[in-house]
Order: C-alpha cells, then sequence, then structure tokens
C-alpha cells in the first residue's frame, strides 16, 4: 500500500517538475526556433487569405489581415520571454540588492525600504503598470520597464527574509568574529545560501510577467504593431469571437502553457532546494 | 506475568541506500514500579527502541520480534488498538517540550484532550482533572496557568505539563526520551525528582531513555547500554555502576570529566579517557562485534559476533573477553 | 584591571529593549548583563558557567566584540576593543578568535573545510600567497588531528565532533592569543566530548593560547579551566579558582548547581535541598539579593542590600552576605 503512495507522491513530485521543465522547454524552443525560421512571415499582411481555416499551409490558420497565425505565435513566443527575461533580471538585480542591503544595515534603512515596498504593494500590479505606461506612452520597452518596477518589491521582500534568516545563523557570527566586513558576508555567505529561494521566485515572477505583458498588449499598452505579442493577438480575436473563435484560443493556449510551465517548474525546484521535503521521503 | 517483555526487537528502516538495521535483539522485561534506563550516545538506537515501544515508528521501518505488553504483541497490534493504548496505557515525554506541545492551544485545554479522548470526559471535569494533574507535577499556580499558552512557560514548566498529560491517564508504562536534557540542571534535578516520586506513588513502570550516566544513577533500578543498535550490557544499576563490564561501558564512565580533583587546578590538566575512532555507521557495520575497532582489548576472535555473558544477578554484557584483562 | 592581563573586563553591562507588548505600553528592557568585572592573565583558562539566562552568552559576544556593550569595557592586550576604530578593531581580531557551540550552525554548509578554515586569514591577512595559505589551513587541519585532504570536503560530511575540530582548526589558524570557548562540546556525545576537550588542552601546552570557557556542565568546566566564575542573572556571584570552588562553594548558588548536578558517586542520595524555579526576570532597580528568592538562607537583610563580589577566602571572590 505505502510504495504505491509513494509512487504517486514521487509521480506529483517529479512528474510535475517534469511537465513544467517539457512546457517552458517548449516555449523556449519556440522563440528559439522562430529567430531562424517561421512557416510564414509574422508580419506579412494577406488581406485576401484572411481567415483561412487550419490546413496544411497554414497549421494554425490567418488572421483578419490574412497573416500566418503560427508564426505569430512562434515570434510572440520571443516577445513574452524577452519581456519576461529582461524585466525579471532587471527586478532580481535591484530588488535583491535593496533586500540585501536591508538585511546587512537593518535599523532605519530596512524600515524605510520595507515601508516603500508597502507602498508599492498597495498598488496592484497591473494597475500599476499601466499607470506607469500611460504616463510614459506604449511600447515593448515600457512595458517592460513597468513589468520590471512592480517587481522590485517583490524580490527585495523575498531576499530580506530569507537574508535575515541567514544573518541569524552562527557561521554568519563566526564570519563576523574572523574579521569580514558587511559586504564581504553578504556577496560570501548571505547570497549563495538565498539563491535558490531566489530562483524560485525568479521562475515565478517569470509567469506573471508573461501574463501581465499579455495583460498590456491586450490593453494595447505592449509592443507595438507589427510585432506580434500574444497578448494582442488575443484582443484582435476577440473582436471576431463569434465567427472564428480558434483565434482566440491559439494565443490563451499559449500563455496558458507558459505560465503553467513556469509555475510547475517554480514548485518543482523548490522542492528540490528544500533539504527538509527531501530528508522527509 | 511481567507487564512489559521486549524479546528479540530488531528495527530495519528502509533507506534510498537499501535497508538499515538500527536496533538488533534488544531484549528487556519491565514490571510495575520498576525504572529501565537506556544508555548510549547519539545513533546507538536507543530513540528507535522507544519508538518501538510507544508504535511510532517511522513508516519506512520494518520490525521483527515481539514487545509484549500484558501478554499483548504491540508489534501485531493496528494502528486502531495502538491509538487506544498510546496516551492511556502507555505514555511518552520527549525531549524537547517546546515543539511537543501545542502552541496555539491553552496547557489546560491540552492536557484536558487527553482525558476526554481516553476517559470520555466532559469538557469540564476534564479541566478539572488538568487543574489537579498540573497540580500534582508542581506546576505553580495551576489553576491560572490552564489558560496559559506553552509559550508563556518556562522550559521546565513545560516539561512539567507534558508530564502531566502524559500521566493523565495513569499509565502503566511511561517512557521518557531524554526529559531533562534541554533544561538546566538545577530544573534536571527537581523534574527527574518529580519523576522519580510519580513512578512510586503511582506504580508505574518508567523506561527512561538517556545520554548521561549520572541521570541513570539518579533514578533507574535497572540500565541497559545500548551501542550500534545491541544491548551492550544490562543489569541492576548498583551492580554496573560498581563492576562496569563491556569495554564500551568502561569507556563511557571514563570519558565523563567529573569533580575528582582532577582538572587543571590540581596541576596539569589530566587528560580524559577517550574512546578513539567514531560510531559504526550502520549502513556497513564492522563484521563481529561491532565496538571491536574502538575497543583497546580487541583480538583476533572480536570479528566474530560475541556471547552474551552473565557477570552476575541478571547483570550479562556482550562481549568475547569480559574478565580477561584488569 | 589586573595589570599585563590579556583580557580585561570592566564594569560590562548590556540591556535589550524588546519590541512593546502594545502601543503606549514602555518598551521592556531586559538586563542581560549587569555589570561584570574579571581579568584573563594570558595563558591561563577562565571558565564561566551558568544556566540559560545567566548572561554568559552574551558575554561572550560582547568579549568577541560582535555586539556593543551599554556601559563598560572589554580591552585585550590593554586596548579597548570599543575604543577602537573599525579598521583598527578588525585588525586586532587576529588576537581573539572564537568557537561556537553548535558544530552543524556555526560552519556556512556551502563552504568546503579548506575554505572555512581559512576564513580568518582571509579576512585578516589578505595578502597571503595561494601557498602560505594552503600550508596554514594543512597545518591547523593536523594540529586538531583531521587529515590535509579534509579541506576539499564540505562539512556534512563530517561527524559532530570533527566539526567542532574543524570550528577550532578555523579559531587556531590566525595563531590568537585568546580562543572565546562558547558551550564548545554541549552537543558532542560523551566520548566524543572526551576527545575534543583534551584536545583543547593539547592545543593549550603547545601554543600556549588563553581560553575563556563558557558552559552549563560544571564538570566541562571544572576539567579544562583553572579560574572560574559562576555567572547568575546577568553577574558573576561566585570565583576564584576552580579546585577551590568546586571543593569549596561559598555563594549557595554555586552550592545549588552542583547539588544539582547527577552523580555517578551519589546514588540514591539524601533529598538535596531544592531551589525553586526562576520565575520573573530580576528586576535591577530592586536594591536586594538576586537570588534571595531561590535562597534557602535569605533573611531580611538580603532584601535591602545587594551583596557585592568581595574577596572571602584566598584568591576567592563570592556576592553573598553568609559567605
Amino acid at each position: 500500500m505505502s510504495t504505491a503512495v509513494v509512487s504517486i507522491g514521487r509521480f506529483f513530485r517529479y512528474g510535475n517538475f517534469a511537465i513544467g521543465i517539457a512546457l517552458t522547454g517548449l516555449v523556449g524552443l519556440t522563440a528559439l526556433v522562430s529567430f531562424f525560421w517561421t512557416p510564414h512571415s509574422a508580419i506579412l499582411i494577406d488581406v485576401a487569405a484572411k481567415f483561412r481555416p487550419m490546413s496544411a499551409q497554414h497549421w494554425f490558420g490567418t488572421d483578419h489581415f490574412g497573416r500566418d497565425v503560427f508564426s505569430m505565435i512562434m515570434v510572440g513566443a520571443r516577445n513574452s520571454i524577452a519581456v519576461g527575461v529582461v524585466a525579471v533580471s532587471a527586478s532580481v538585480t535591484f530588488g535583491t540588492a535593496l533586500g540585501l542591503l536591508a538585511s546587512a544595515r537593518r535599523g532605519w534603512i530596512e524600515e524605510l525600504l520595507m515601508r516603500m515596498s508597502d507602498l508599492a504593494f498597495a498598488f496592484p500590479a497591473v494597475l500599476t503598470a499601466i499607470m506607469i505606461t500611460a504616463l510614459w506612452g506604449p511600447g515593448a520597452i515600457n512595458a517592460i520597464l513597468a513589468i520590471a518596477i512592480f517587481n522590485v518589491p517583490v524580490f527585495a521582500r523575498v531576499t530580506r527574509g530569507a537574508a535575515n534568516a541567514i544573518w541569524a545563523r552562527e557561521y554568519i557570527l563566526a564570519a563576523r568574529a574572523a574579521g569580514k566586513g558587511g559586504l564581504r558576508i553578504t556577496v560570501e555567505h548571505v547570497l549563495p545560501n538565498i539563491l535558490n529561494v531566489l530562483i524560485v521566485q525568479a521562475t515565478i515572477q517569470f509567469a506573471l510577467a508573461i501574463l501581465a505583458e499579455a495583460g498590456l498588449s491586450y490593453l494595447g499598452l505592449g509592443a507595438q504593431p507589427p510585432y506580434p505579442s500574444w497578448g494582442r493577438m488575443l484582443r484582435d480575436a476577440q473582436s471576431y469571437l463569434f465567427e472564428v473563435p480558434e483565434q482566440a484560443i491559439y494565443p490563451g493556449v499559449a500563455i496558458a502553457i507558459a505560465v503553467l510551465g513556469l509555475n510547475l517548474l517554480g514548485d518543482g525546484l523548490r522542492d528540490a532546494f528544500d533539504p527538509r521535503l527531501v530528508r522527509k521521503r | 506475568m511481567t507487564l512489559l517483555a521486549v524479546e528479540g526487537l530488531n528495527v530495519t528502516l528502509a533507506t534510498d541506500a537499501g535497508p538499515v538495521a538500527v536496533v538488533h535483539d534488544v531484549g528487556f522485561t519491565l514490571d510495575r514500579r520498576e525504572t529501565l534506563g537506556i544508555v548510549g550516545e547519539s545513533g546507538c538506537g536507543k530513540t528507535m527502541t522507544a519508538l518501538a515501544l510507544m508504535g511510532l515508528l517511522p513508516e519506512a521501518a520494518r520490525t521483527a520480534g515481539r514487545i509484549l505488553f500484558d501478554g499483548e504483541d504491540l508489534l501485531a497490534a493496528d494502528e486502531a488498538r495502538l491509538c487506544s493504548l498510546r496516551g492511556d496505557r502507555l505514555a511518552m515525554i520527549f525531549q524537547e517540550p517546546t515543539t511537543a506541545l501545542n502552541p496555539v492551544h491553552t496547557v489546560g485545554h491540552q492536557v484536558a484532550e487527553v482525558l476526554m479522548l481516553h476517559r470520555d470526559m466532559a469538557e469540564t471535569a476534564a479541566l478539572a482533572e488538568a487543574r489537579r494533574l498540573l497540580d500534582m507535577v508542581g506546576l505553580p499556580r495551576a489553576a491560572e496557568r490552564l489558560a496559559a499558552y506553552p509559550h508563556q512557560l518556562s522550559g521546565g514548566q513545560r516539561q512539567r505539563v507534558m508530564i502531566a498529560m502524559a500521566l493523565a491517564c495513569k499509565p502503566d508504562i511511561l517512557v521518557a526520551d531524554e526529559p531533562t536534557t534541554a533544561l538546566d540542571v538545577t530544573v534536571q534535578a527537581q523534574i527527574l525528582d518529580l519523576i522519580g516520586e510519580l513512578v512510586r506513588e503511582l506504580g508505574m513502570a518508567l523506561v527512561l531513555i538517556t545520554h548521561d550516566l549520572g541521570v541513570v544513577g539518579q533514578v533507574t533500578d535497572r540500565v541497559a547500554v545500548m551501542y550500534a543498535g545491541r544491548v551492550v550490557e544490562s543489569g541492576p544499576t548498583e551492580a554496573i555502576f560498581a563492576k562496569r563490564a563491556h569495554p564500551y561501558t568502561q569507556g563511557l564512565f571514563k570519558a565523563r570529566p567529573s569533580h575528582a580533583g582532577q582538572g587543571r587546578a590540581a596541576g596539569t590538566a589530566a587528560r580524559l579517557a577517550t574512546i578513539p575512532g567514531l560510531v559504526p555507521d550502520p549502513r556497513s557495520p564492522p563484521p563481529g562485534c561491532a565496538f571491536a575497532p574502538r575497543c583497546p582489548h580487541a583480538i583476533e576472535i572480536c570479528r566474530r559476533p560475541p556471547p552474551l555473558v552473565a557477570i552476575g544477578e541478571s547483570h550479562d554484557a556482550l562481549c568475547h573477553r569480559v574478565g580477561e584483562w584488569t | 584591571m589586573t595589570e599585563g592581563a590579556l583580557l580585561t573586563v570592566t564594569g560590562l553591562a548590556r540591556r535589550f529593549t524588546m519590541p512593546r507588548r502594545h502601543l503606549l505600553a514602555p518598551a521592556p528592557v531586559v538586563h542581560a548583563l549587569n555589570g561584570v568585572d574579571f581579568a584573563i592573565p594570558r595563558g591561563s583558562s577562565f571558565g564561566i558557567v551558568g544556566e540559560s539566562g545567566c548572561g554568559k552568552s552574551t558575554l561572550a559576544r560582547l568579549v568577541m566584540a560582535l555586539d556593543r556593550p551599554s556601559a563598560g569595557s572589554v580591552a585585550l592586550l590593554g586596548r579597548d576593543l570599543f575604543g577602537l576604530g573599525s579598521g583598527e578593531l578588525m585588525a586586532m581580531r587576529r588576537h581573539f578568535q572564537i568557537v561556537f557551540q553548535d558544530p552543524f550552525g556555526s560552519l556556512d554548509p556551502r563552504f568546503k573545510v579548506g575554505r572555512v578554515i581559512a576564513e580568518p586569514l582571509d579576512a585578516l591577512e589578505p595578502h597571503a600567497t595561494r601557498a602560505e595559505r594552503r600550508e596554514r589551513v594543512v597545518q591547523s587541519l593536523v594540529d586538531v588531528g583531521l587529515k590535509p585532504d579534509d579541506s576539499d570536503k564540505y562539512p556534512h560530511e563530517f561527524s559532530g565532533g570533527q566539526r567542532q575540530r574543524i570550528a577550532i582548526a578555523r579559531a587556531l589558524i590566525v595563531r590568537p592569543d585568546l580562543i572565546v570557548a562558547d558551550e564548545p562540546v554541549s552537543a558532542l556525545d560523551v566520548s566524543v566530548q572526551a576527545q575534543v576537550l583534551n584536545l583543547m588542552l593539547d592545543l593549550q601546552e603547545r601554543h600556549g593560547v588563553t581560553y575563556m570557557l563558557i558552559s552549563h556542565d560544571l564538570a566541562v568546566v571544572e576539567h579544562v579551566t583553572d579560574t572560574i566564575a559562576v555567572m547568575y542573572l546577568g553577574r558573576i556571584v561566585e570565583q576564584g579558582p576552580a579546585a577551590q570552588v568546586f571543593a569549596r562553594p561559598l555563594h549557595p548558588y554555586t552550592l545549588a548547581l552542583l547539588d544539582a548536578v547527577p552523580s555517578i558517586e551519589r546514588r540514591h542520595r539524601t533529598r538535596r535541598q531544592r531551589i525553586p524555579e526562576l520565575g520573573a526576570s530580576h528586576d535591577p532597580g530592586d536594591p536586594g539579593c538576586p537570588f534571595r528568592a531561590r535562597c534557602p538562607r535569605a533573611e531580611a537583610r538580603c532584601a535591602d542590600e545587594r551583596p557585592l563580589l568581595r574577596p572571602v577566602a584566598e584568591g576567592q571572590l563570592a556576592a553573598c552576605h553568609f559567605a
């Protein structure tokens, strides 16, 4: 009995992780391939060929401008990943630096940074992004900036929490007694020990960033035409939802795959990094 | 019939690297008002033995042998039966009272819960009994403390609450796993006194698991010294303290710093006798006597499994060479 | 205090302000250390005994300048640690190192043993060449009875006793004058405890290092040190040559501590004098003796007048009116 329970448990642990890797890999690969090859041009308009159904020539059919939807999905993946990578990298860099600073200095610096992040959290993330793009104007770069900015407090908070736990360890005290300063301890002891937490959080924020980018594009605030993006494809398809519903399904499923894959990946990584879970099994 | 008879107890843990035997052929008997100390260092199998008595071994454990409690084999009993025995006729105290108590319930509620569960008491009656129990274990101002949460008590007070919970249903057997290790010496002395008194008053049998020979000497009638999963020496506490037969027992006694005036102040500090080396890895135990690689008296024959040699009245040691050296 | 002492601690006090219970209540203040004075001569071993909450770990952190005192000073080699600039303090650290209690928590799990041991060297002597660094790591490993190639392993590959050896090797690498050992063996099994205590004694003979040993275990302290101080609620209540204090304790708290140790020799002893459990922490504004609530000998005088630590016998100090 218990063997069966263990293997089902294993499947949920490793199986989900594997699915996460596969889905994320699929999205990544699609984006990569789109640089070298797409079945058709993703931006070339051919109004005469609009709303073609699925066929050997157009795998996912064509949209209202006669563009090949499969090619657009491929190039859209590139856009989503680019936005996610840049936005998350930027926010990891700034957020982690602020969190580490707060944790190393404590006192009023920590208090100030955390109250500021409370303030940022008080606004819904997407609303913040809309506000920023509304101020600076729509466009891919501004969308990235907006997403990066609302992710900074997330990373600052996660970093500070994890780093505070590390600062309380005795080996930190030992390092101080050995004569190391705060910066050196942060770089040599704290950062390597919280890296796993950051990787997991980055994966999950990556998923959220893709979702946010799709949301902004859907509102017309993200990547501008002619560059395809999943969010805008969804909006365009909305107008013809009753005539050609499948046009909405393709980008919707693509977004779902990317977000689900990254979330499963994040969960799997968290389990893999958590020594308590490993020891229990 | 004896209250508790453990016969040929073996515990094997399933690990990623295959089965690992952690308890080998442990046997002892225990009657009411008797106290047995199980002594040994970390990893010697003493806690696994205690958990086996309570039916609380981890799921990955496989057992062999018998644990006869009032004639009933606990190893063969199902979980439902064990549940009805645990907390009622079998009770256990753990080392760390902080983690063993539920932080979100008052101590009164936690003690009363045991009574409501096993004695079908109504809540008010159970709380009244809880107050009496907390009084009995010497918790100061017990009536007020019923409404206290565990974090509002000191370590010693929490351990008293644990004892009150364990004693709530007047168990036949109390298993105490390092009950005072986390406590200060002055508090430890009080808790040990308390346990000793309660065992006498309530007519329980006590199994006391500890690494501290001093604690054993203070409380127990009989001692079993465990090493690498086996009982290497057992007998009446007096007899073992007077004549340590197994080289491991001797090593343990000698390694203890004591106030014997051998400290630095008496000149250059004498070195403590040490037991060289490390406890063997249970995944690859040495052949024959498990202590042989660390034993100062080991010879060729020690590579074969040692016999159980009678030293005196119910005093045995698991050694080839008992009495062959001085 | 004492001329030529390696370490002199004067009037050391440390208060901690705790979080307020509710918004308008004054923040509670805990007096962890209430004015401690002692001096440790070079080459000796000074033991500090006490139960949890007596301030002994706070004392260790202050002596290591890992925390700042509320009052008082710590002078090493005649220089006040808290009067130094941060650069000077860092340079001073080569003279004093620490060994912690927990052999699992005090080593960074991501550092290889060689890097753990070299940590003080890397911080204090950054100009050491690779070869020199390697040589000193090996020397330190051999000093504590480990093998040179252990430096390439991770801490989790070692047992508790071996890890404590690693911690000692780390403290030893800069050849400090003083090693503060905070409960160095209390997490270890008895047989391993003996190995580590013997190692500490060997190292003292070989390198002339001075120890400040903090422990709750009276037997350990007696075995290793020549002078001991017994702490109670942030103060030293008795101090003197170890053998003398253990043979003839003059403060009732020391007596109670010794009496409480379960002993192999005294089986089925007569009922000991029990001291009640520690209640609320002592109010520093209280004029009396902090121990009087638990003291079997307390009299009216003890409530009005706090006994000062004073010489009561040859080399032995006690803070009790009746000593």
